[in-house]
């Protein structure tokens, strides 16, 4: 087992250093980068010259390839152009909250589509299932983005129940008491998550419901059915926990989503996540931020993979108690 | 094997004129069990045999009903009881009730049958929990208990292990256990060797018959193994086709076969003690469930069919004492002669 | 719009319908067509497609103005659903249904080719790495970075560090992003055919490499690619719609179902048809591609059970 976690965690790292390597690749092999901010604004070459020497532009590649990974060792991961500030303070500042969301939008993802597969799988084929799983698929299939923004409209506009944008109450939060404070975060919060968790949701559901499909027809759940087992008993105590293991992969598969997600959702309700400062920048071209949100994204994706499967191998008693 | 010289036991399962029929895709309807009749009495094991296709496996879901019911159904008409009960009416609550309690199965391939993800000492406590009302803790002593008495070594640790961490011959022994924790009146045993080597095939019978005297139970062994039943079955029906073409209590059946079909089957045996020749094989193929032959349904692979075979389908003939088959020629004995069968090889106890 | 403007876009449904109902009737004949059509949801996804396909070659056939003009600026902006414009107009005051029509042209081929490109590639490297040994473990090692880096970002990398990216760019881009999946399917495949006899006897018979693969194993590896290009479909017209919603993506003012929601987002509360229609249309586009790589997926590889 702790061989096997031990290369897991090798092979993370390195799909890590090839990420970065990527992104080094793609910065140089850029045209006018890595200087020029935008090409609507025209430099003098001679400041542009000396500013690449400032910056250690004018060295050789393999030189700068070991600056710039030693400078992402110690975090620095250069300016932005448009924020003035260092990239790595204002990444600092957003992931929070792009973690946040993605936590309540995966509670909503899985606890939703969980029993909304577990009732698509034991109704399957009847009215309920073919009724539901239309809708469902049509749900899976929305742009995420779109839904936000009928969300927005209906919820946020409509029937006001809920702000429609940022992460707290620009008047009223700083003098709110604590429980106040965390109630005020937790209604921005809804939309946005609700948004990307419906849409995963959707997905989730029709995925189990294939899963829990598969195990019912497994034939230990026919021995099961032999010793008088209730049919509820056997959904939850044999097929459920046989059929977790699917969906823990589906766990670790569902961060390039949120992830990707992120990025619009929170431009639509303002969120101020790593989303929203991606696509900030990606509009201003300011590519050492955009280059640095993708890396940590990938990061949280390698690692979010590595996540689930320890959590897969310790679910799994035929991985967890085999030797070695 | 109960004493031979008992008198009949009491019928606890009655089967009378069976039929599971399927619904294919394409529409056609597929009569895998077509008019099955038989009883098995406590302390009797009764061996069913044939070939894959026949039948076999159906009956023995149908039996407790796990017949998935579309596409497969039974047809009204059939009866199946249990110490006069009717299984086919009852509601599912009481149906369920009669699973795993009364009447217990095992299953032919231990590894698949056998919930990966649980603990086997739980899977073996599970109808105790479910049936007797018993406490987790109770439960689970007395499925110690039952793995003690199947033979598994070191049985409380064995509990706690997962069923891939067993070997073959112990999966099975804890699926017996598991069918045995409450004491049914009935055991159906669908295949329960053909997964296993053959050392452990002879052990897991040994053990099987050990229990059945033990608990009084009735056994229906399932089997494609004539060999399996010569040694530990009191009566066989042969199977053919979704129906019974014989009956006969064990030592009658090897000894004096009625219907051709079991006679090809014993031929097919092959022998140690014989000079080497050619392996006898039964002419043909067994037909689709969905187009069984007018007429007598062996009657393509007949050695000795004539046209009546063609024309009218044969009811079980009675055919000595406690033996009956689904043949003309019980009628008409004379026609034996007229083509002789390949010799009928004797079993060895 | 005139009575005739209208028979227009109903052809295309009756045609849609024709089209889902004789695929099926068609099929059905063959055990796969029939598999195909047990998921209730791939009669609608053909006819879906059919209809969509159809509308973005026909658009200039089928719509009664031009998507770039703009009607009356001051009286017709962000006009709601009438007879005239059935489904209204937008910030331009130009008509959404003629725009959603040449939307479909732009929307659909970026995600044909795109899709085409990523399958390509995706069967190239899976076919690759299952049957050359010493080439597995380094595409491999590719595949999951690819798959390590979400897509969205690349490309916001890749637009970020390119100013104009002109679209056929655009377009490769995407693909390149995308094939990483198929690949892995594709190798899981050759993986398995590899061991099958028939290609041990190619082997034997003295067959080279090259030959084996294209002659043998590719033809008998189609399944995975043809769900691939199903589902692709779909995921890119996601992709693109969000590329073009963040500005990125197509640019204004040719019409793509992405952009067409940017355009509309700002007003979505006074003006909702510009928004949810375009999105309507990507949804249905989406679901009809879901529905057939699941359909297709069972039509190859059996399941005993009805969906």
């Amino acid at each position: 087992m702790t061989v096997w976690l031990v290369r897991r965690v090798a092979a993370a790292a390195a799909t890590v250093l090839a990420v970065v390597t990527l992104t080094f690749v793609l910065v140089h092999a850029a045209p006018g980068a890595p200087f020029l901010p935008g090409s609507d604004r025209a430099a003098d070459p001679a400041v542009v010259e000396g500013l690449r020497r400032q910056f250690g532009l004018d060295r050789p590649l393999p030189v700068q390839y070991a600056r710039y990974l030693a400078g992402l060792a110690t975090g620095k991961l250069g300016m932005s152009f448009t924020l003035r500030r260092p990239v790595a303070d204002a990444i600092a500042a957003a992931v929070p909250n792009t973690l946040a969301l993605a936590a309540a939008a995966l509670l909503i993802d899985f606890g939703l589509g969980l029993l909304l597969g577990l009732y698509l799988a034991t109704h399957a084929r009847r009215a309920g299932d073919v009724a539901l799983g239309g809708a469902l698929l049509l749900l899976q299939s929305v742009p995420t983005f779109w839904l936000g923004l009928i969300v927005l409209l209906v919820f946020g506009q409509w029937l006001g129940w809920l702000p429609v944008g940022g992460a707290t109450d620009p008047v009223v939060y700083p003098a709110l008491t604590w429980a106040g404070k965390v109630a005020d975060r937790v209604r921005h919060l809804a939309l946005p998550a609700a948004t990307l968790g419906l849409v995963a949701a959707a997905g989730t559901a029709r995925f189990q419901r294939a899963a829990l499909l598969e195990v019912l027809r497994q034939p230990f759940v026919r021995t099961a059915r032999a010793k008088g087992v209730p049919e509820r008993r056997l959904v939850l105590a044999h097929a459920l926990r046989h059929a977790l293991l699917p969906l823990i992969t589906l766990f670790g598969l569902s961060f390039p989503f949120l992830l990707t997600g992120a990025v619009l959702v929170e431009t639509i309700f303002a969120w101020p996540g790593m989303g929203k400062l991606a696509a900030d920048a990606v509009f201003l071209r300011d590519y050492p931020l955009v280059t640095a949100i993708a890396l940590v994204a990938s990061v949280m994706v390698v690692l979010g993979s590595l996540l689930a499967d320890c959590l897969y191998a310790a679910a799994d008693p035929r991985i967890r108690v085999a030797d070695g | 094997m109960t004493n031979p010289g008992a008198t009949t036991p009491a019928v606890l399962l009655r089967i009378r004129d069976l039929r599971t029929y399927f619904v294919t895709e394409q529409g056609a309807t597929a009569r895998a069990v077509d008019g099955v009749s038989f009883d098995v009495g406590a302390g009797e094991t009764l061996g069913l045999v044939g070939e894959s296709g026949c039948g076999k496996t159906v009956t023995s879901l149908s039996i407790l009903r796990l017949i998935p019911e579309p596409p497969g159904y039974i047809r009204p008409g059939s009866l199946i009881e249990l110490d006069g009960r009717n299984l086919l009416t009852l509601p599912p609550r009481e149906l369920r009730g009669i699973r795993g309690r009364e009447i217990a199965m095992i299953f032919q391939d231990p590894a698949a049958s056998l919930n990966p993800v649980l603990r086997v000492g739980d899977q073996v406590a599970e109808p105790a929990l479910v049936h007797l009302g018993l406490s987790r803790a109770a439960a689970r002593a007395r499925a110690v208990e039952m793995l003690e008495l199947v033979g598994v070594p070191d049985a409380a640790a064995r509990a706690d292990d997962y069923p891939h961490q067993l070997s073959g011959g112990l999966q099975q022994r804890a699926m017996i256990a598991m069918a045995l924790i409450c004491r049914p009146r009935v055991l159906i045993a669908d295949e329960p060797t053909t997964a296993l080597d053959v050392t452990i095939q002879a052990q897991i019978l040994e053990l099987l018959d050990r229990l059945q005297r033990q608990l009084g139970m009735a056994v229906l062994l399932i089997t494609h193994d004539l060999g399996l039943v010569a040694e530990h079955a009191d009566r066989i029906a042969v199977m053919y086709a979704g129906q019974l073409v014989e009956t006969a209590p064990a030592p009658a059946l090897f000894a004096r076969p009625q219907h051709p079909y079991t006679e090809g089957l014993l031929a097919s045996i092959p022998r140690l003690d014989r000079p080497r020749a050619r392996l006898h094989a039964i002419a043909g193929q067994v037909p689709a469930a969905t187009a069984w032959p007018a007429g007598c349904r062996f009657h393509p692979r007949c050695p000795y069919a004539w046209e009546r075979c063609a024309r009218e389908e044969p009811p079980l003939l009675d055919a000595g004492p406690g033996q009956a088959a689904r043949c003309w020629l019980v009628a008409e004995p004379a026609r034996r002669s007229t083509r002789p069968p390949s010799p009928v090889p004797r079993p060895l106890s | 719009m005139t009575l005739g403007a209208w028979l227009a876009p109903l052809t295309l449904v009756v045609l849609a319908v024709l089209a889902a109902t004789v695929t099926r009737r068609l099929a059905e004949r063959r055990p796969a067509g029939r598999r195909f059509f047990r998921h209730p949801p791939a009669e609608a996804g053909v006819g879906i497609l059919v209809f969509f396909v159809a509308l973005a070659v026909a658009a200039p056939l089928v719509t009664p103005y031009h998507p770039d003009r703009q009607l009356d600026i001051v009286g017709l902006q962000h006009a709601a659903p009438s007879w005239a414009h059935p489904l209204g107009t937008d910030l331009y005051s130009r008509d959404v249904w003629s725009r959603l029509a040449f939307g479909a042209r732009i929307s659909l081929a970026i995600g044909a080719l795109a899709t085409l490109v990523a399958v390509t590639l995706g069967t190239l490297v899976g076919v690759a790495a299952g049957y050359a040994r010493r080439l597995d473990a380094v595409l491999m090692r590719l595949v999951d970075v690819g798959l390590a880096m979400p897509r969205l970002f690349i490309l916001l990398v890749i637009v970020a560090l390119w100013d104009q990216l002109p679209l056929p760019v655009l377009i490769l881009a995407i693909g390149l992003t995308t094939w990483f999946a198929t690949s892995r399917l594709v190798r899981a495949e050759v993986l398995r055919l590899r061991e099958l006899a028939f290609v041990e006897a190619a082997r034997a018979a003295g067959a080279g490499a090259v030959r084996v693969v294209l002659r043998h194993v590719l033809p008998n590896a189609v399944a995975p690619v043809v769900v691939s290009v199903a589902v692709g479909v779909g995921n890119v017209l996601l992709l693109e719609a969000g590329l073009s919603f963040l500005g990125i993506g197509v640019r204004p003012p040719t019409p793509s179902w992405g952009n067409m929601i940017a355009d509309g987002a700002h007003h979505v509360t006074t003006a909702p048809w510009a928004t949810v229609f375009p999105g309507l249309a990507i949804a249905l586009v989406v679901m009809a591609s879901t529905a057939l790589g699941d359909a297709l997926r069972d039509a190859f590889d059996p399941r005993p059970e009805a969906p």
